[in-house]
């Protein structure tokens, strides 16, 4: 694989984590991570509708015109979260159970649609599917990482199987919403450590893009 | 000018065709799949709960056994119970209101009027709290159950078999669940009298 | 009455979209930091929330439903606010100015807010009516909203306090919203 080839499929899971440096797709995010195995869940249907979006954007970049892009991409994505949606109906229903509307607000997670308007609409199929794989890849791990502290502490398994029955009562807290909160406030607050870099949160409105390039435009636009 | 704005509409058109022709081809593919394991989830609902059945027949008129009663409206099918040929009692299908929205319980009650299994199917309780209700020791209160007077829910230690020991911090998802069981009984009591 | 009471207070208070269901962080996150720009998004949340509830509910049952398309759901749905967010910004410059240039900068962004598409989908789950849909949409941006300025005051505080090196920043917001969280949580069982 050539550099560029690894470092694009690299960059999604460590040095850009969706999760943990670009803070994309907070709301799935702390909702899903009540188990390790919803995590897993979770991160595997959402890497499915990336690659799958990243695809067929990068192959339409050069047709679908600048002005209806944003409606565009939300259509594709739209039609990957569905099918999604029906393959885990018909054949893993307890993961569409457990992850209930999280499902189809796939569709609106911000990792998505950033990783269309800032890769795949400029970059070949081949780099985007490895984008795809990479942001996918490390969304997962942080939800799986999330996901494993908030069931430890919060119910005593992991991945269903019991660890600290009798030893340690669990805090029920932690699989309550305060605990993902909190939970994905240390972790962050770990990732700020052990890189000894401070993760951006851009503090503009936006919920994706995270340098607000659309709430830019918008100020452009607005102040006509 | 018109020409900006009808090539972008066009291919945004064609997208969106596209996209929808994709997603009803996988539906017609997936429908058959997810028909199918519904009707076997409900099978299998309904032989936990009654397991010395053979096979349960859906029982026609739900509504006019009903009689009008409103307190019996949630409950949304019935299936005959029968071993060896003889009817054994009854299986309920009822929903409920929980805390986050439907709760789908089965319920087994033998002709003899007693409980025999209460099942929870899909609901939106929360996970660690009213989700407990699907499991021990919960939900086993109710089987084995021939109540002498109305199900009631109480919060500490229950005296009688009817009184029903609500989840901590989970009341209403405990009174969800008690008021399907108490429909399924009232509505194989109407049955038990028609025979 | 007492029904569609408690569907309000109950999307305000007892199952707050932002701090029990987790629906629009995103914005929670990003825009609680300076009270007038918490006030502005949480009002186009509002307006917003209500009409896509609204509009989403009028698809599903005059058109999705009738014909057997309930699959096409979540595209649908997406596309109705995208379109109606559009359709809103549009309006509201012409004919309100100064409303516009004070919600205005927000609202293509709501568009990809979680808790609108969300409520969309959980009126549909619940089997609301239209009414019912419209006050558990406005109920849910007004506990979005509410949400967002009290977190607003908390931020400001925090501003001013010595806050541990690894924690500046994104982690001490998070074990914030944790406290308001817990706060929240103190509603369940009301009703």
């Amino acid at each position: 694989m050539s550099m560029k080839a690894w470092k694009t499929l690299t960059n999604g899971i460590l040095k850009e984590n969706p999760t943990l440096r670009l803070v994309l797709g907070t709301c799935p995010t702390l909702a899903v991570t009540t188990s390790a195995s919803n995590g897993i869940g979770m991160g595997l249907a959402a890497t499915f509708v990336l690659v799958g979006s990243n695809i067929v954007i990068s192959l339409l970049r050069k047709v679908i015109p600048n002005k209806v892009r944003i409606p565009a991409f939300i259509t594709i994505i739209a039609g990957f979260v569905t099918i999604v949606q029906l393959v885990l109906q018909a054949y893993l229903p307890e993961i569409n159970e457990s992850l209930g509307i999280f499902i189809p607000l796939i569709v609106v997670n911000c990792i998505i649609l950033a990783r269309a308007e800032m890769f795949a609409s400029k970059n070949p199929v081949y780099l985007s599917i490895l984008d795809g794989i990479g942001m996918g890849i490390g969304f997962t791990c942080a939800l799986v990482t999330i996901g494993a502290i908030r069931e430890i502490l919060g119910n005593g398994t992991l991945f269903g199987m019991e660890l600290t029955k009798g030893i340690i009562d669990p805090a029920i807290i932690m699989i309550l919403p305060p605990g993902g909160f909190l939970a994905f406030g240390f972790v962050i607050a770990m990732v700020n450590r052990l890189t000894n870099k401070k993760v951006e949160h851009n503090p503009c409105a936006s919920c994706g893009m995270n340098c607000g390039k659309l709430a830019e435009g918008r100020e452009e636009v607005a102040s006509k | 000018m018109l020409r900006s704005v009808f090539k972008p509409a066009v291919i945004l058109f064609v997208i969106c065709f596209v996209v929808t022709m994709a997603v009803a081809f996988m539906y017609n593919f997936t429908r058959e799949a997810i028909d199918q394991r519904k009707a076997v989830d409900a099978q299998n609902a309904r032989r936990q709960v009654l397991s010395e059945a053979d096979e349960f027949i859906p029982v026609e008129n739900v509504d006019v056994i009903k009689q009008g009663n409103k307190s019996l409206d949630i409950v949304k099918e019935v299936y005959e119970a029968v071993r060896n040929g003889k009817t054994i009692g009854h299986v309920f299908t009822v929903v409920t209101k929980g805390y986050g929205g439907d709760m789908e319980v089965t319920i087994g009650v033998d002709s003899e009027g007693t409980i025999t299994g209460v099942k929870i199917g899909s609901h939106s309780e929360t996970p660690g709290l009213g989700a407990k209700a699907s499991q021990e020791p919960f939900i086993t209160q109710f089987t084995g159950v021939k109540p002498e007077g109305p199900f009631t829910v109480v919060k500490g230690k229950s005296s009688a078999p009817e009184e029903i020991d609500a989840i901590s911090g989970a009341t209403i998802t405990s009174r969800a669940v008690t008021n399907a069981v108490q429909a399924a009984y009232d509505m194989s009591a109407i049955l038990k009298k028609e025979n | 009455m007492k029904e569609l009471l408690i569907i309000i207070m109950g999307a305000i208070l007892v199952e707050n979209f932002v701090l029990t269901k987790f629906l629009g962080i995103c914005p929670f996150l990003g825009v609680s930091k300076n009270l007038s720009n918490a006030i502005g998004m949480g009002g186009a949340v509002i307006f917003v929330m209500t009409v896509a509830s609204a509009a989403t509910w009028l698809v599903y049952d005059k058109f999705l439903l009738p014909n057997g398309l309930v699959y096409l759901e979540t595209i649908v749905f997406i596309l109705v606010i995208a379109v109606l967010v559009q359709f809103v910004e549009t309006v509201m410059k012409k004919l309100l100015p100064p409303l516009y240039k004070a919600l205005g900068i927000y609202l293509p962004l709501i568009t990809t807010n979680c808790a609108v598409l969300g409520v969309a989908l959980l009126n549909i789950d619940r089997g609301y009516s239209f009414i019912e849909s419209l006050l558990y949409g406005f109920g849910g941006g007004v506990g979005f909203t509410i949400a967002l300025i009290l977190f607003a005051g908390v931020r400001e505080r925090l501003e001013l306090s010595d806050i541990p090196e690894t924690f500046k920043g994104l982690p001490i917001t998070l074990v914030a919203a944790a406290l308001v969280s817990l706060a929240f949580f103190g509603f369940q069982g009301l009703f």
